[in-house]
């Protein structure tokens, strides 16, 4: 089965980082076993901060997974990295593995006007008229009609509804049409508030649903459709402006309503974090974009996961889906959520972190250890593979930044709360809410603790597998000791 | 309780983790409140199709009327600022969609057919726009096909895209309209409610707007059969409907087409439509608190009042409607409205502070000039008794336009306008009265100040003339002016234009305005206008600052209609001078004869100052037309004088000019170049101030127009001259007889003219022909004619008869000496006639005036006149002042001599008179010439049989020198009783008396006038044809006339034969019988040593008897040779030698033999 994701924008980039954090920590996405995302960022904005951390970060996964996991291991195997990605270039399985993850659809560098994009001075009088009629035609107020397409179409879907139609016309989307097949499904992420993906996502819809290509044209789509969640620093120049977010989701919301394609989504996931305080850096587009995560992209992803994990008689008939928490609350913990969610969710999200915590953590500290020493994992010498290693180290890094600071941002209007990573020496105080009970004779989980599960795991491995894999697995097992130590999520 | 990550109110609320739910529909993120009411225009992107902007307006719609529904709505939001948007679009189309000065509608389709793609197939880039539209054709309610109307606005020259159609919302707005207008400064858009601007960001929803707008929108929202797409739309109109039912009630409005090439702007099927121009006025004219309130006797009559608005207005009121009141901040710009015309006017203007409502209206603008126009003169004051004013003393002409007195008539002027000096600025005050269903009546003051460069100084004057004005339809062609224009020719606002209105400041009436002269040494030019019909104000337009300023002058004329009283005026057209004499017919009597005169009380023509009055050193009061003026346009009073005419004529110290008075015109330098200049005042007019005129240069008087047409009759230039001498005359009879205290009926004035019976019929019949024609003009053509002209020399006889009914039953002789000729009438009372009838042998020979004061054949050569020449030397050596002054008219080579005499005599200043008491010797030329006279008559009554006059008297201007000589009654008596007897051979009755006649000029006139007024006794149905008498009851008799031409041949004989001038020259004996007469007549002066010797005493001559050497000198043939010769065969050369006689040419032979005379007296005197 392979998913095609489409994340379309900044919103849609930074929804798939949460994704791969979430296919890192292990996730079982549904019960097959030959489970293939293929991940495809949709941005003109090629330089986009946000889009490039994610590809990066894809690439990474992917690296990752063929290292430290083995490509052809299942999808629904316990360990991290265990869903496979494959890029939507290289879709034939008969072609290499080897090369990077390619998810960046070439549809960007549009360096120039919109206007010039429809070779506006060409046009007939009256047809200029129309285009005055309906787009901002000044300079530097808000442009719509001069507006340059290289830093996306920042908030004008009636931009990148046109913009958009030239996505059909891009060999590799050819291509992608030409090779999906009837078990195949779609998924679709994008902001409604903002620009590129407001614009792409419809029009993406349209392309699918008019593709010559049968099995495309009545694919299962799944989209979530996110909506206002965070605010951005009220800037009088800026072509963002956060307070117009409800009014722009108003209206799309609208003619999505009437949109006989956009009714034809099998499932549609609504998400939205309205009314929150703070705001974040108003920065336009380009590198410099580069925002912390929030936990509604984490959730927008977990919409990709239930969606995936529905069987093809539940999405017959097109339905919407909305996501509750068992309360609200700034900042909000893992502990409001459902049990489901936790359960689905954050339980995986939990070992990838104490994975991550002891990987760059507690390991690097345990040479007296026996699995560290260079007859085993020969951790001193990066399992033999320092780039791998040293980008496996990044990544569990990047986890924590991503899960321990970026989403309790307080900035982000809604902070959360989700792990801590600040003590050295225990795990104890890992997960918000939920500390690990210790007592005189319960030390709870040490360093000590740790490293005995840790030798003990590694040591029952077999050994002739990689090193890379036993380090992974040795991770895994411990990670999952230490969530059995925890108990329930709080 | 959950918490969702939604954000809309949903209604599924039992959601954990990813839970199926509702679809969102509009219905629920109706109530999501928008964070901003800002970018209302640039809001419309959010939706992924290139036409999201119909979609946002939709949504907005939907939003609106959900949150109408549930009394939720927020006033500033963003929704309701679009839908505001929408139906501020929809309201000024309401306003004014069919003004195309205001909008401009162009149709877009976009076909998603082949055809309709094909003209985007050209760029990529085309084809992509078109693959965005086609997906938005693709959805209803487009079902393929995009119809749009693009709405373009206009402000002037420059125009913006507003906005378009849609099938959501029937209209949406541009996102780029609000900057471009701003950035191309189009004005504030306003809508139908108090200060409501649309398009601003003050949001106004549906139930606010005005009362007829809101009923149109229902109507709008709820056409039967709309398309679902409009849900939206109608849905928020209902739902105001039902939480504003009392909003809904109004009368909705009449509407017309917006029309879009050949078919109606309409959307969906559904036409947009406008309010109807009558509906929509009406709907103000019911409604306005600022309607004018006019008096009852206003002009106009419009069936929509105007309002009256001021900028900045402090009144409040409903303006143009009960949601709609005044804003008293509004501005009107002049410059938007100021030259505007009524029609234009009622025609609708757009009223201030609101947008392309048409509705009539006036303001301050309207009524003030933007100039105040002051006379710059010192002294110079408006005559408040011929001219309306507002103050006393007043300097300044009114500064309103004419259009306030449509409204205002004039009479009531003074109710609405007031002035005042503050602070030493004259301040006017318009009091207008408006009113209106919740003010009632209120007044609109507004206060106007004119700062130095608001002013005009007026340098000039004018004058109009005749200051009458009739409302009698049976005169309304007395309505007919001259208005003279003087103006200072380096006057730093020049005038360029006088405009003539009616009363009701609409109705011009045509001024022809033609220059007449550009004096430059005096700075002053003069400009006549001529209009054909009354007008009642005059707007003078001046050039200031390279634009216009006007004002206005109201005369108040002297109302006059057509009386009842019979008049009859008399004109002695004579050769020197002209007199008229006029008198009151009462019972078929003439109950006075009086010289025309034109007093204080009467008078027909008025400058615009207020004259001084004054004082002479005699005590007598008058009024100075001439101090008055001050010093700035002091030559005005001149040019009037010379140009126009006399303020005053008669004994009146007001103007030198009384009649008699030169015959003469003044005419143009422009006159004699073109034949067709025959208008009066422009071209000539009759010459009064000659005689007084200080400048000779460049001013062309004309003498001798009685004769002008003898010499070349069809002269159109000479015709012209005595044509323009009669109008004038006519037109001041006209005048002064509608202004007499008992004015007169002119289908019955009569007019009378007397002749010399000297002058040819042919001139005569000419003469009459012209004057007669003018008289048609200035009488109408119903007036009576001329009645038959009166022979001068008899004339006198009707004058004497009716002081003294006797001479009618003596002999009686009139000697009429004019400047040409003289006239004489003998009556003969022997023999059996009829009693009522006398007959008269009358008599007439060009020996007259010129005889003595001319210079011969060089007529222009002063010095040839002995008497002159010797004067000027007196005057220069006895009064060099009076020298200095009249030196120019001594030295003229212009000026016939004889007119430099009559301007001589004119004024005792000039001593004239004193050369005969200085040089005695120069009474010989005059009593020769009255001798001579006196010699003829004497043969004549010889020759006829008749028996010598017991009663003499003398008319005629010319005979005035007799007095000069004779100043003594008695003397002439006996000298004259002398010669007759001398002269006859026959002694005349011992009773024989001379009529002491004052004025002799006058007595023609008198004469005539008596003459005339027996033909009205004689014969009241006369057609004034010959005059003869029938069926007469009255005892007085009339003179029946015996033209007798005696020629004056010593020998009777030759008398009888018909003998023309040529035979006079071939013929030897017809000759020589002549000479021998008149060598007769001398040798009888100078033949009797008691006649010599009395004569050199009672004229103190040393030697009388000697000067018949000057005429017979001894040893000298008079048939060949001596100035008696000479003057006859020169005279003879002057006749038609084929014309039959008919000047006696006895006298030819002393044609210029007195002349000579004084010249050869001249050349002996001494000083």
């Amino acid at each position: 089965m392979r998913v095609f994701i489409f994340g379309i924008g900044g919103t849609g980039a930074k929804v798939l980082r949460s994704l791969t954090m979430l296919l890192a920590s292990g996730i079982r996405i549904n019960d097959s076993s030959d489970l293939t995302l293929v991940p495809i960022i949709v941005d003109t904005d090629a330089h986009n901060g946000n889009t490039a951390r994610t590809r990066d970060l894809l690439r990474s996964y992917y690296t990752l997974r063929r290292t430290f996991v083995g490509a052809q291991a299942a999808s629904d195997a316990p360990s991290f990295f265990n869903t496979q990605l494959r890029s939507f270039n290289r879709l034939d399985a008969t072609s290499s593995d080897a090369a990077d993850l390619d998810v960046q659809l070439n549809f960007q560098n549009q360096d120039d006007t919109f206007a010039n994009f429809i070779h506006y001075h060409g046009l007939e009088q009256q047809d200029k008229d129309v285009l005055e009629l309906l787009y901002n035609d000044s300079l530097d107020e808000a442009p719509e009609l001069h507006l340059n397409l290289n830093v996306g179409f920042k908030g004008n879907p009636n931009i990148g509804s046109v913009v958009f139609n030239d996505l059909k016309n891009q060999q590799q989307f050819k291509n992608l049409e030409s090779s999906f097949t009837a078990t195949d499904r779609v998924f679709i992420i994008s902001s409604i508030f903002g620009g590129t993906g407001a614009s792409g996502f419809p029009t993406l819809v349209k392309l699918i649903r008019e593709s010559d290509n049968a099995n495309l044209a009545t694919t299962k789509i799944g989209a979530v459709t996110v909506m206002p969640y965070f605010n951005v620093d009220a800037e009088e120049t800026s072509r963002i402006q956060s307070a117009i977010f409800d009014t722009k989701t108003k209206s799309a919301l609208s003619f999505y309503a009437g949109d006989q394609h956009m009714n034809s989504i099998q499932a549609m996931y609504y998400l939205a974090d309205k009314d929150q305080g703070g705001s974040l850096r108003n920065v336009e587009g380009g590198p410099d974009q580069l925002t912390d995560a929030h936990l509604v992209e984490f959730l927008a992803a977990t919409a990709i996961v239930d969606f995936i994990g529905k069987k093809d008689d539940e999405l017959l008939v097109p339905q919407c889906y909305e996501f509750g928490a068992e309360s609200g609350g700034n900042p909000l913990t893992i502990g409001a959520f459902a049990e489901h969610t936790k359960q689905r969710y954050f339980r995986p999200l939990a070992a990838f972190a104490y994975a991550a915590k002891m990987a760059t953590d507690l390991i690097p500290h345990m040479r007296a250890e026996a699995f560290y020493n260079g007859k085993e994992l020969n951790i001193d010498g990066k399992l033999g593979v320092p780039s791998e290693y040293q980008k496996l180290l990044q990544f569990f890094a990047e986890f924590q930044k991503w899960s321990g600071t970026e989403m309790s941002n307080k900035d982000n209007g809604r902070a959360f709360l989700s792990f801590y990573y600040g003590d050295r020496d225990h795990l104890n105080q890992l997960l918000h809410g939920k500390p690990i009970p210790t007592g005189f004779f319960n030390k709870g989980l040490t360093q000590a603790k740790v490293a005995g599960w840790l030798t003990k795991n590694e040591d029952g491995l077999p050994k002739d597998r990689r090193k890379t894999e036993k380090y992974l697995d040795m991770l895994y097992m411990t990670a999952q000791q230490c969530l059995a130590e925890l108990g329930q999520l709080p | 309780m959950p918490h969702i990550f939604r954000f809309h109110n949903g209604t599924n609320n039992n959601i954990y983790d990813w839970t199926a739910s509702d679809r969102i529909t509009p219905g629920m993120i109706r109530n999501v409140l928008d964070k901003t009411n800002v970018l209302s225009s640039a809001a419309g992107t959010s939706i992924p199709t290139p036409i999201a902007r119909l979609f946002l307006f939709r949504t907005a719609f939907e939003i609106v009327a959900g949150q109408v529904r549930e009394q939720t709505a927020v006033a500033n939001s963003i929704y309701a600022g679009l839908v505001s948007e929408t139906l501020d679009l929809l309201e000024l189309l309401y306003q004014c969609g069919a003004d195309s000065s205001r909008f401009r509608y162009e149709r877009w389709v976009f076909e998603n057919t082949d055809e309709g793609l094909r003209r985007f197939q050209g760029r990529p880039g085309h084809r992509l726009f078109a693959q965005g539209l086609k997906q938005a054709a693709a959805q209803a309610p487009f079902n393929g096909r995009i119809d749009l109307t693009l709405i373009f606005f206009r402000d002037g020259a420059n125009e913006v895209l507003l906005g378009g159609t849609s099938p959501f919302t029937f209209v949406f707005t541009s996102p780029n309209f609000k900057r471009k207008m701003k950035l191309l400064k189009f004005g504030r858009v306003s809508g139908l409610v108090s200060g409501d601007v649309l398009f601003d960001n003050s949001y106004l929803p549906l139930e606010q707007r005005e009362d007829a707008f809101i009923r149109y929108i229902e109507g709008l929202a709820s056409t039967p059969g709309i398309s679902a797409s409009f849900s939206g739309f109608s849905e928020y109109a209902a739902n105001c409907k039902t939480r504003f039912p009392l909003r809904f009630t109004a009368q909705p409005p009449a509407l017309q087409d917006i029309r879009v090439g050949d078919t109606a702007l309409q959307v969906g099927q559904i036409p947009l439509r406008q309010i109807s121009q009558a509906d929509h006025r009406q709907r103000i004219a019911d409604h306005s608190d600022f309607k004018l309130r006019l008096p009852a006797d206003t002009h106009f009559s419009g069936a929509l009042t105007p309002l009256f608005l001021v900028s900045k207005m402090t009144l409040d009121g409903q303006y143009t409607s009960p949601s709609n009141n005044w804003q008293p901040g509004t501005l009107i710009s002049e410059a938007a409205y100021h030259a505007d015309s009524l029609a234009e006017i009622m025609e609708g203007r757009d009223l201030p502070g609101l947008s392309a409502v048409r509705y009539p209206f006036l303001s301050a603008f309207d009524f003030f000039e933007r100039a105040l126009v002051r006379f710059k003169s010192p002294g110079y004051q408006l005559n408040d008794q011929r001219f309306v004013t507002v103050i006393d003393h007043q300097t300044f002409a009114i500064p309103l336009k004419p259009l306030f007195f449509h409204f205002f008539p004039i009479h009531r002027l003074k109710e609405y306008l007031t002035v005042e000096l503050v602070e030493g600025r004259l301040s006017f005050t318009l009091r207008i009265p408006v009113f209106g269903p919740t003010k009632q009546l209120r007044t609109v003051v507004c206060h106007k100040v004119y700062s130095d460069i608001e002013t005009v100084n007026y340098s000039g004057i004018m004058g109009i003339f005749p200051f009458t004005r009739t409302d009698d339809a049976s005169l309304a062609f007395t309505n007919q002016y001259t208005v003279a224009s003087y103006e200072k020719t380096n006057a730093d606002a020049p005038l360029k234009s006088l405009t003539f209105y009616r009363e009701d400041g609409l109705e011009k009436i045509k001024g022809i305005p033609a220059q007449r002269t550009n004096d430059t040494d005096i700075n002053t030019s003069s400009t006549y206008y001529q209009l054909n019909h009354a007008f009642d104000m005059i707007q003078l337009t001046f050039i200031k600052d390279n634009s216009s300023a006007s004002a206005l002058i109201i005369p108040k004329f002297q109302v006059v209609r057509n009386g009842d009283a019979t008049y009859v005026y008399a004109i002695d057209f004579g050769t020197s001078n002209t007199h008229i004499e006029y008198g009151l017919v009462s019972d078929g009597k003439l109950t006075q004869s009086q010289p025309f005169e034109i007093g204080e009380e009467q008078m027909q023509m008025y400058l615009l100052h207020q004259p001084a009055r004054a004082s002479r050193f005699e005590g007598e009061q008058f009024l100075d037309y001439e101090k008055s003026l001050g010093g700035v346009i002091d030559k005005a009073w001149q040019l009037t004088m010379r140009e126009f005419l006399p303020f005053q004529i008669g004994p009146y110290a007001a103007t030198p000019v009384r009649f008699p008075f030169r015959t003469a015109t003044c005419e143009s330098t422009a006159f004699i170049s073109n034949p067709a200049n025959d208008r009066l005042f422009v071209d000539a007019n009759i010459g009064f101030y000659m005689d007084y005129d200080p400048a000779v240069t460049n001013v062309r008087y004309k003498t001798d127009l009685k004769w002008l047409l003898q010499q070349a009759g069809n002269d159109p230039l000479h015709i012209n001259r005595v044509k323009l001498f009669a109008r004038q005359l006519l037109l001041m009879i006209r005048t002064k007889a509608l202004l007499s205290p008992q004015p007169a009926d002119l289908q019955r004035l009569k007019i009378v003219l007397s002749f010399p019976i000297s002058m040819g019929e042919t001139l005569k019949q000419r003469l009459i022909g012209l004057f007669d024609d003018q008289r048609k003009e200035v009488f109408g053509a119903d007036a009576r004619p001329l009645a038959s002209p009166v022979t001068e020399s008899i004339a006198p006889y009707y004058q004497l008869k009716s002081q003294n009914i006797k001479i009618q039953n003596d002999n009686f002789c009139n000697i009429d000496i004019g400047g040409g000729t003289t006239d004489i009438v003998l009556t003969r009372t022997e023999g059996n006639g009829p009693v009522n009838e006398l007959q008269c042998y009358c008599a007439s020979f060009r020996f007259a005036g010129r005889q003595l004061w001319s210079s011969g054949g060089n007529e222009y050569h002063s010095d040839d006149n002995g008497i002159v020449a010797y004067y000027k030397k007196f005057i220069y050596q006895v009064d060099p002042a009076v020298y200095n002054r009249i030196r120019h008219q001594l030295e003229s080579k212009t000026v016939k001599t004889e007119d430099i005499v009559g301007y001589l005599f004119s004024d005792p200043k000039f001593r004239f008179k004193d050369v005969f008491s200085e040089h005695p010797a120069f009474r010989v030329v005059p009593l020769v010439h009255y001798a001579a006279i006196i010699f003829y008559i004497s043969r004549l009554a010889v020759w006829q049989g008749i028996a010598l006059p017991r009663t003499l008297s003398f008319s005629g201007k010319g005979s005035e020198y007799i007095r000069l000589i004779f100043p003594d009654a008695q003397d002439l008596r006996g000298f004259t009783f002398r010669l007759l007897s001398i002269f006859s051979g026959a002694q005349p009755r011992p009773d024989f008396m001379i009529e002491n006649v004052p004025e002799p000029k006058v007595i023609t006139a008198k004469g005539a006038l008596y003459y005339a007024v027996e033909d009205v006794t004689d014969a009241p149905s006369d057609d004034w044809g010959s005059g003869t008498t029938t069926g007469i009851v009255s005892r007085e008799k009339k003179l029946i006339k015996n033209n007798v031409v005696y020629k004056g041949f010593a020998e009777p004989a030759l008398e009888e034969k018909a003998l023309n001038y040529g035979e006079l020259s071939t013929n030897a004996a017809l000759y020589r019988s002549l000479m021998d007469n008149v060598q007769h007549f001398f040798e009888q002066l100078f033949g009797q040593p008691e006649l010599v010797q009395a004569i050199n005493k009672k004229l103190e001559i040393n030697n009388f008897g000697e000067y018949k050497q000057f005429f017979l000198p001894d040893g000298t043939d008079i048939y060949t040779s001596g100035v008696l010769r000479d003057s006859f065969k020169a005279a003879v050369l002057q006749q038609n030698p084929a014309d039959q006689i008919s000047d006696p040419p006895f006298f030819f032979a002393l044609d210029y033999a007195l002349i000579n005379l004084s010249k050869a007296i001249a050349e002996q005197a001494t000083l």
